[in-house]
C-alpha cells in the first residue's frame, strides 16, 4: 500500500462531490472561529462584572454568547451531518463500483474467488472502515486541528508566555496517548487471537461431539478449553491495564493543564499583568482545545489500519475484467459446431482435449460420462461462458465474430443448480426481462412449472425464499427451465438440469418442447435412460476426451465405456424405485 | 470487587473537589494576592488529581479482574453443560451458535459488570455530589444548574424512542444487502449468460441506496441528539452567566463561585451522556442472559436412569425390537425395524442415502432414544443402563476423522499404557507425546485414520460401531487400513454402517435398509442371489456388464 493509492482513492471519492468538500472545509473553519469566540466573550463578561457591573452591557454580552452558542451548534450539526451523509455515500459508491467490477468478471474469476470472501469485501470492507479514513476520520482531524490552532492563536493574543506554559505539556499528552493507543491495539490483537483460538477449539469439540461423548474425551476437551479460556482472560486483563490508562488520560488528563493554568496564570493575575477575565477565558480555551487534540492523536494511531481495508479492495479491483466482446456479425442460424476444442485450467490441468461435436436445429444431443469427465466444461464452452478460441461456430460463424447480445439471446442455458435468488417466482424467471404474457405462459407450459402454480399461494408472485429454499429440487429446476425458455431460445443447453424431475414430468417436458420449439438445437447432459434413448446422438466423455459418439442403439451394441455408464444409470434408476429414496449415481 | 466500588466512589469524590478548589483560589488567593496560597491550592489540586487517577485505575483493574474471573467460571459451566448434553441440542443448534453462547454472550454479560453495574453508581454519585456541593456552597446557583435537566431529559427520552427502531431498520436492510450480494454473486455466471448483468447492477444500486437512506437516518439521529445536548449545555451556561453576572455585580456572588458553577455544569453532562450507553449495554446483556439461560435450562433428556442396571455383558445379542424413530411426527425415519446383532458377529447395515442407517448408529450409542420400541443388550433396555457403562463398552469410528489439538496420547483418551498398546497392535509408530497440529493435518490420511482406530481400541470395547470408517484412499493405504481394521475387529461384536458395499461384503449378516424399513437381509452371496435392492446397489457401485 503506497501513498499513491491512498491519494487515488481520496481523489476518486471527492472529485465527484466538490460541493460537499467545500462545505465541510468551510464549516470547519467557521466552527473553529465560533468555538474560540465563546471564551473570548466570557472574558469580556468577567471584565464587565468586575469593572462597572453595567446590567445592560452584561445582558448584551450574555445574549451574544447565547447567539454564538446557537450559531456554533447549528454550524456543527450541519458539518457533522454532511460528514455522516458523505460517509454513507462513499460506502454506497464504493460498493456499487466493486459490485459492477465483479459482475463483469468471467466464470474463471468466480471459480477462483469464494462468494463468502467477495461478500466480506463488499460489506465489511466497504463499510465505515473505508469511509472513516476517506471522510470522517480525515475531516474530523482537519476540524480538530483548526480548533486547536484557533485556540492557540486566541490565547497567544492575550498572553503568549502563559500560552506556552499551558500548551507545552499538551503535546506530551498527545504523544503519550498515541503510544498507549498503539500498545492497546497490539494487546487487543492478542485478545482477538485468543478468541479465535477458542472458537476453533470449540468448533472442533462441538463438531466432533459424537466422538467426544462416545470416546470419553470430555475431560481432555475441558482441560484444553479451560487452558485457552484462561489465556483469553490473561490477554483481556493485559489489555485492560493499558485501556484504562488511555481512558483516564482522555477523561482526566486535561486537568494537568488546569493545574498549570491555576499556578502560572494565577501568578500573572497577582502580579497584575493578566486580568481575571483573561485568566477565566484561558480556562475556557484549554477546555475547548483538549478534546480536539485527542482526536488528532486518535487519527495518528488508527489511520494505518485503513491501509488493510484499501489493500483488500484494491486487490479485488486489480483483477482485470475480460476484454469486451467486439463481434458484430448477426446470427444467421442455430447450428452448433465445435471442432477440436481443448480447455485447460490456469494451472495446466486438462479439462477438455480435442472434443468435437455438432448439433443442427431439431437435434437432441445427449452427453454422458462420469464425474470429472468434462461434461459441465463442455456445456460452458458451448454456451460461450468458457472460451475455447476458434473452436466453436454458431450458424457457421465463429462465435467470437458474433454480436454478443444476439448470441446470448439465442442461447437458453440451464446449469445443474439453477441458482435462484430471494424474490418472486416471476422475477426469478424473467430476471427483469420484459416479455409478452403469451411467451411467459408458453415457458411455464413447456417447463411444466404450470403444474405447480395452483399450489403457490400468490401464484407467480410468491416469494421463493433465500436461494429458493421453499421450492423442491424439481420445482427449482422447472424455474431454471422456464427462465431459459421464456426467451424463445434457438439453442437449448441443459447441464443435468432435469435430474430432480420425475420420469413422467421429464417425458412431458420433452413432448411439450417438441410441440412448441420443434426446431430448437438441444444439447443435454443427462443421467436418464429415457432421455438417452430419445437423443439423436450420444456423446461419451472420459477424462475430457470424446471417446464414443452414436445413437443409443448403436452404442449399446458397441464395446466401450458407454455400456458401463449406461448400466450404472439404469441400476441407479432401479435402486431409486426399489428403495423409495434417492440414490446418488457416483 | 467491593474494594473496586469503594475506590471508584472515592475517586468520584476527589473529582468533585476540582471546580471547588479553582473557585476558592480565584475568590481567596487571587483577591488577596496570596501567591503561596495559590501555589498550595494548585498543588492540592494536582495531588487530588493524581490520587483520583491512581484510585480509579486500581479500582477499575480490580473490577476487571473480578469480572473476568466470574466470566471464566460461567464459560466453564456452560462448556460442561454442553459437552454432556443431548446430541439433539448439538444437531439443532449449529456449532457456530453454541460458540456464540459460550463466547459472545458471556462477553456481553461481562460488559454489564465492568461498565454498567459499577460505572453507573459512580456516575450517579458524581451527579448527586455535584448537586450537593452546588446547593450547599452557593444555593443561589442550584436552580440554574438544574434548569438544564428537563430539556436534557426530554432530548434523551426522544432519542431513546426513535433511535433503536432506526438502528434495527438499518441492521435489517444491511442483512438484506448481504443476502442479496451472496445470492447474486453466486448467480453471476447465470446472469451473464442471460445478459442480465445491468439488471443485477440496478438492483444492487437500489438496495445500496436503501442502505444509504437507512444509514443516514440512523446516524443523523445521534448527531441531532448530541448536538441538542451540547446546545442545551451552552444555553444553560449562558443562562447561568446571565443571572450570575448580575449577582456578581450586585456583590451577592463571587466570580470564583460563578466559575465553579460553570465547571459543574460542564461536567454534569458527562455522566448523563453515558446513560444512553449504559442502557444499551444493559439491554444487550439482558438478551445475552436470556439466551444463556435458554441453554442452561434445557434439561438433558438422555440421562442415567435413577437406579441403573449393571452392564449385563454381551453374551447373547444386541437387538433393535420394533424400533420407530422420528424427528417430526409426520416424517418417520425408522418405521418399526427389527435387527439382531449376535454376540461376536460382524453385522453390516447398508442402504441408500436417507434410508436410516445413521439413525440406527445413533440409537446404539444412545445419542438418541427411540420414539417407539426398544434397543436391548441381552434383553436389558439401553435406557436402564448408566450412559457411561454403555458407552465405555462401545468403540465408535466415524467417517470424518475428528482429531483434536493436543498430544496423540490425549486424543487416545489419556491412558499411556492402553494408548501405546493400541498403537502397537495396529502397527503405528507415532510417539504418544507428539502434538497434533490443526486437527492432525500434519499426518498422512492413513495415519489419521489409524489413530481413530487406536482411539476406539484403547478402550478395549466389547462392541465396535463403524460408520463408513474406511473411505476411499489410495490402494496402498487402503491395504494398511484394512489390515488394521481386521485386528481392530478381532473378537469383537461389530456393527458396520456403510454406503460402500465393499466395506460389508465379509459380514456375517447384512441388513439392507430402504426408506426406514429392513428391505432384506442375509450374507453377501445370499443377497446377490436374491436379486433385490442389494443386488441393484451392487450393480450400481461396481458397474454392470449385465
Amino acid at each position: 500500500m503506497t501513498g499513491n493509492t491512498v491519494t487515488a482513492w481520496f481523489w476518486r471519492v471527492w472529485r465527484g462531490s466538490p460541493g460537499s468538500l467545500a462545505t465541510i472545509l468551510g464549516l470547519s473553519l467557521v466552527n473553529a472561529v465560533l468555538v474560540t469566540a465563546f471564551p473570548w466573550l466570557w472574558r469580556d463578561l468577567v471584565e464587565e462584572m468586575r469593572r462597572s457591573g453595567d446590567p445592560v452591557a452584561m445582558k448584551e454580552l450574555a445574549l451574544w454568547m447565547a447567539g454564538v452558542g446557537l450559531a456554533q451548534s447549528s454550524v456543527y450539526i450541519v458539518l457533522q451531518s454532511v460528514r455522516s451523509i458523505m460517509n454513507s455515500r462513499i460506502q454506497w459508491r464504493a460498493r456499487n463500483r466493486v459490485f459492477e467490477h465483479v459482475s463483469a468478471m468471467d466464470a474463471e474469476f468466480f471459480r477462483r474467488w469464494r462468494t463468502g470472501d467477495l461478500v466480506t469485501r463488499l460489506t465489511d470492507d466497504c463499510s465505515d472502515k473505508l469511509s472513516w479514513f476517506l471522510c470522517s476520520g480525515v475531516f474530523r482531524t482537519v476540524e480538530a486541528s483548526l480548533v486547536v490552532l484557533a485556540c492557540i492563536i486566541a490565547m497567544a493574543t492575550i498572553d503568549w508566555r502563559l500560552t506556552l506554559w499551558v500548551v507545552l505539556p499538551l503535546p506530551l499528552l498527545i504523544v503519550g496517548q498515541a503510544l498507549a493507543q498503539g500498545a492497546l491495539e497490539r494487546r487487543y490483537a492478542a485478545v482477538q487471537a485468543a478468541i479465535s483460538g477458542i472458537n476453533d477449539e470449540l468448533s472442533a469439540t462441538f463438531g466432533g461431539i459424537r466422538i467426544v461423548q462416545a470416546s470419553g474425551l470430555g475431560a481432555q476437551a475441558r482441560a484444553r478449553f479451560v487452558a485457552q479460556a484462561e489465556g483469553q482472560r490473561r490477554a483481556e486483563i493485559r489489555t485492560a491495564l493499558v485501556q484504562q490508562v488511555v481512558g483516564l488520560m482522555y477523561g482526566y488528563g486535561w486537568q494537568i493543564a488546569v493545574v498549570a493554568l491555576l499556578i502560572a496564570g494565577g501568578n500573572h493575575v497577582i502580579r497584575g499583568d493578566l486580568s481575571l477575565g483573561a485568566f477565566v477565558a484561558f480556562e475556557g480555551f484549554v477546555m475547548t482545545l483538549i478534546w480536539p487534540m485527542f482526536d488528532v492523536g486518535m487519527f495518528l494511531s488508527r489511520y494505518k489500519q485503513t491501509f488493510v481495508t484499501l489493500g483488500r479492495l484494491d486487490e479485488l479491483l486489480a483483477e482485470s475484467t475480460p476484454p469486451p466482446a467486439v463481434g458484430s456479425a448477426s446470427l444467421t442460424g442455430n447450428t452448433l459446431a465445435l471442432r477440436g476444442a481443448s480447455v485447460q485450467t490456469p494451472d495446466g490441468a486438462t479439462l477438455l482435449h480435442d472434443v468435437s461435436v455438432s448439433a443442427a436445429p431439431g437435434d437432441l444431443v445427449a452427453v454422458v460420462g462420469a464425474v470429472g469427465a468434462g461434461k459441465s466444461t463442455l456445456m460452458e464452452v458451448l454456451s460461450g461462458t468458457r472460451p475455447a478460441p476458434g473452436a466453436l461456430t454458431v450458424g457457421g460463424e465463429p462465435v467470437e465474430d458474433l454480436d454478443r447480445a444476439a448470441l446470448l439471446a439465442a442461447v437458453g442455458y440451464v446449469p445443474q443448480d439453477p441458482v435462484l435468488v430471494s424474490t418472486t417466482l416471476r422475477e426469478n424467471i424473467l430476471l427483469g426481462r420484459e416479455v409478452d404474457a403469451e411467451d411467459l405462459d408458453r415457458a411455464l407450459h413447456v417447463s411444466r412449472l404450470e403444474q405447480d402454480l395452483p399450489a403457490f399461494p400468490q401464484g407467480l408472485d410468491t416469494p421463493v425464499g433465500e436461494r429458493g429454499v421453499t421450492l423442491s429440487g424439481g420445482q427449482q429446476q422447472r424455474v431454471g427451465l422456464a427462465r431459459a425458455l421464456v426467451g424463445q431460445p434457438g439453442i437449448l443447453l441443459l447441464d443435468d438440469a432435469t435430474a430432480a424431475l420425475d420420469a413422467d414430468t421429464e417425458a412431458a417436458f420433452w413432448a411439450a418442447l417438441d410441440d412448441v420449439l420443434p426446431d430448437v438445437t438441444a444439447v443435454v447432459v443427462t443421467h436418464r435412460v429415457a432421455t438417452i434413448q430419445r437423443a439423436d446422438r450420444v456423446l461419451v466423455l472420459e477424462e475430457g476426451r470424446a471417446v464414443q459418439v452414436g445413437s443409443h442403439d448403436e452404442l449399446v451394441q458397441a464395446d466401450g465405456p458407454f455400456r458401463r455408464i449406461y448400466g450404472r444409470y439404469a441400476a441407479s434408476e432401479q435402486v431409486g424405485q426399489m428403495s423409495g429414496s434417492w440414490a446418488p449415481v457416483e | 470487587m467491593l474494594a473496586g466500588v469503594v475506590g471508584l466512589l472515592i475517586g468520584t469524590g476527589l473529582n468533585l473537589a476540582g471546580p471547588y478548589i479553582v473557585a476558592q483560589a480565584i475568590d481567596v488567593d487571587l483577591a488577596a494576592g496570596d501567591t503561596v496560597g495559590l501555589v498550595r491550592k494548585g498543588l492540592l489540586y494536582l495531588a487530588l488529581l493524581l490520587a483520583n487517577l491512581g484510585l480509579t485505575y486500581a479500582a477499575k483493574i480490580a473490577i476487571e479482574v473480578a469480572a473476568q474471573r466470574a466470566m471464566l467460571g460461567l464459560k466453564t459451566e456452560l462448556f460442561d453443560h454442553l459437552i454432556d448434553h443431548d446430541l439433539a441440542v448439538h444437531d439443532q443448534q449449529t456449532s457456530g451458535r453454541l460458540i456464540t453462547r459460550v463466547q459472545g454472550d458471556t462477553e456481553a454479560l461481562r460488559f454489564l459488570f465492568s461498565e454498567v453495574i459499577l460505572a453507573a453508581p459512580a456516575d450517579l454519585a458524581l451527579f448527586v455530589g455535584m448537586a450537593v456541593v452546588v446547593t450547599t456552597t452557593t444555593p443561589a446557583l442550584a436552580p440554574l444548574v438544574f434548569a438544564v435537566l428537563p430539556p436534557y431529559l426530554l432530548l434523551f427520552g426522544l432519542f431513546r424512542l426513535v433511535s433503536p427502531p432506526a438502528f434495527i431498520a438499518l441492521r435489517a436492510v444491511k442483512a438484506k444487502l448481504t443476502g442479496f450480494l451472496s445470492e447474486h454473486l453466486r448467480a453471476m455466471p447465470v446472469l451473464q449468460m442471460f445478459d442480465r448483468v445491468p439488471w443485477a447492477n440496478d438492483r444492487a444500486d437500489t438496495l445500496n441506496g436503501e442502505v444509504f437512506r437507512k444509514e443516514v437516518i440512523a446516524h443523523l439521529l445521534p448527531v441531532g441528539y448530541f448536538n441538542g445536548v451540547f446546545l442545551t449545555r451552552s444555553l444553560g451556561m449562558v443562562l447561568l452567566l446571565w443571572v450570575g453576572a448580575g449577582r456578581v455585580a450586585e456583590g451577592t456572588l463571587t466570580v470564583g463561585a460563578l466559575v465553579m458553577g460553570l465547571g459543574y455544569l460542564r461536567q454534569m453532562f458527562n455522566p448523563l451522556m453515558r446513560l444512553s450507553h449504559h442502557l444499551a449495554t444493559l439491554e444487550r446483556a439482558r438478551a445475552a442472559a436470556i439466551r444463556i439461560a435458554g441453554i442452561r435450562d434445557t434439561p438433558r433428556t438422555i440421562t442415567d436412569p435413577p437406579t441403573p442396571v449393571p452392564w449385563p455383558g454381551l453374551r447373547d445379542a444386541l437387538r433393535l425390537e420394533d424400533v420407530r424413530f422420528h424427528y417430526t411426527e409426520d416424517t418417520p425415519v425408522l418405521k418399526g425395524i427389527d435387527l439382531t446383532i449376535p454376540a461376536g458377529s460382524h453385522v453390516g447395515i447398508v442402504g441408500a442415502t436417507g434410508a436410516g442407517k445413521t439413525t440406527v448408529l445413533n440409537l446404539l450409542l444412545r445419542f438418541r432414544d427411540p420414539t417407539g420400541g426398544r434397543v436391548t443388550v441381552d434383553g436389558v433396555d439401553l435406557r436402564d443402563l448408566a450412559l457411561d457403562a454403555l458407552r465405555r463398552r462401545i468403540g465408535l469410528v466415524l467417517q470424518d476423522v475428528h482429531l483434536f489439538a493436543g498430544t496423540i496420547l490425549a486424543n487416545l483418551g489419556g491412558d499411556p499404557v492402553a494408548a501405546r498398546a493400541a498403537l502397537d497392535t495396529l502397527g503405528v509408530e507415532l510417539p504418544l507425546d507428539r502434538e497434533l497440529i490443526d486437527g492432525g493435518q500434519d499426518l498422512s490420511r492413513g495415519e489419521r485414520q489409524l489413530l481413530t482406530f487406536a482411539r476406539a481400541l484403547a478402550r478395549d470395547p466389547e462392541i465396535l460401531v463403524l460408520d463408513e470408517a474406511t473411505s476411499a484412499v489410495d490402494p496402498e493405504t487402503e491395504q494398511l487400513v484394512q489390515s488394521a481394521l481386521q485386528r481392530l475387529m478381532e473378537g469383537r461384536t461389530t456393527v458396520t454402517v456403510a454406503h460402500r458395499l465393499a466395506t460389508v461384503r465379509d459380514c456375517d449378516r447384512i441388513y439392507v435398509l430402504g426408506a426406514g424399513a429392513v428391505v432384506e437381509s442375509g450374507t453377501h452371496a445370499e443377497l446377490l442371489a436374491a436379486n433385490g435392492l442389494y443386488a441393484a446397489l451392487h450393480a450400481l457401485q461396481h458397474g454392470t456388464a449385465a
